[in-house]
């Protein structure tokens, strides 16, 4: 059966809104993955940048 | 402390924490992060191909499907004429399939060279995006493994050091969550590498295993029975391989060498419409 019809035979009352609902979790492991990427953006640049301005800080007191 | 292993004397006192190597490390990130990111979007957001872009498709077939090669398609009456090992149809898009053409449930379309749908994308593997997908997955195993690499370096020195803050415990997440990510990319390159050196997609590699499978059942099957199979071609048979791993590369990445690492689409790619076939051999005995 297609998405989009309707009638009795429809598992919910909008089929409309659960096409738009099945098709935002279609999305979903596409963004776990920017999720992840995110995520490692932060810790690496975080820590990294973290180090450099410790680093930097302490050889400009010294 | 004394450290007997050369590999791990490079790593500890190679301090990650020196800012020339920091933001040598930081900027060589970035790029890697880039390529990845413009190689993902590209596979995410591009149409993978579909024969309804090419109206008046006509499939015809040789006399023999699957064992002369066909010739090239031709246009007359404004139709194209599409040589095919077997005049294909798709009943849900009402229109000419050509040779490895698929329907895609998830898409509810016909994909042009359909390799497979991946959930990860959200989107079809096919024709014009292939070559976006495996720049994909190179990109992301190279990142993974210059973040694996860089991480555990700095978690060692650190830890050696005892200099462990707050930060590494995010490092270590990070280091857990790409290496997962990065072993699974890594195995399906591998999977692709293959693919692409020997012309075949996913879908028809799968269907040769199932060949081959039916086989070996009809096989152990004749055996019981007492009697002896009738020679039958090779199920693991591809016709789209052209014999040389170059030429295979070619067809599925395109022929201008200079966009390879690029993901931008190589116009010598061909239209997705046909392929060329190598004749079967009939006379293999499996």
């Amino acid at each position: 059966m297609d998405d989009d019809e309707g009638g009795a035979a429809a598992p919910f009352p909008s089929t409309s809104r659960w096409t738009l609902v099945k098709k935002a979790l279609l999305w979903f492991p596409v963004v776990f993955v920017m999720g992840v990427l995110i995520y490692c953006y932060y810790a690496y640049i975080v820590t990294f940048c973290g180090k450099l301005h410790a680093t930097v800080c302490t050889s400009l007191i010294l | 402390m004394y450290i007997s292993d050369p590999l791990a004397v490079i790593l500890i006192h190679g301090d990650p924490s020196h800012k020339t190597r920091g933001a040598l490390y930081i900027v060589a990130f970035n790029i890697f992060m880039l390529l990845f990111l413009w190689a993902f979007w590209k596979t995410v957001l591009s149409d993978a191909g579909r024969p309804s872009e090419y109206p008046n498709l006509v499939l015809t077939h040789p006399a023999e499907p699957g064992v002369i090669e066909a010739p090239e398609p031709f246009e007359r009456d404004g139709k194209t004429w599409l040589p095919s090992a077997y005049a294909r149809y798709c009943v849900t898009c009402r229109y000419p399939k050509p040779d490895r053409a698929h329907h895609c449930s998830m898409c509810k379309r016909c994909v042009l060279k359909m390799d497979h749908h991946c959930i990860w994308l959200n989107n079809c593997v096919g024709m014009k995006n292939y070559k976006f997908f495996i720049l994909t997955l190179v990109y992301g195993f190279l990142l993974v493994l210059f973040v694996d690499i860089t991480i555990f370096q700095q978690l060692l020195y650190d830890a050696i050091n005892s200099q462990l803050i707050w930060n590494d415990l995010q490092l270590l997440i990070a280091l857990v969550l790409s290496f997962s990510l990065g072993m699974a990319a890594f195995a399906l390159l591998v999977y692709h590498i293959y693919l692409v050196l020997r012309n075949q997609t996913t879908i028809e590699a799968l269907e040769a295993s199932e060949r081959k499978d039916e086989q070996r059942r009809l096989k152990a099957f004749r055996r019981r029975e007492g009697r002896e199979m009738s020679p039958r071609p090779d199920p693991q048979f591809n016709p789209y391989d052209q014999g040389s791993a170059l030429v295979n590369i070619e067809s599925a990445i395109g022929s201008n060498r200079w966009l390879w690492p690029v993901p931008i689409l190589d116009e010598t790619l061909g239209t997705g419409l046909w392929f060329p076939r190598k004749k079967e051999d009939s006379t293999a005995i499996v």
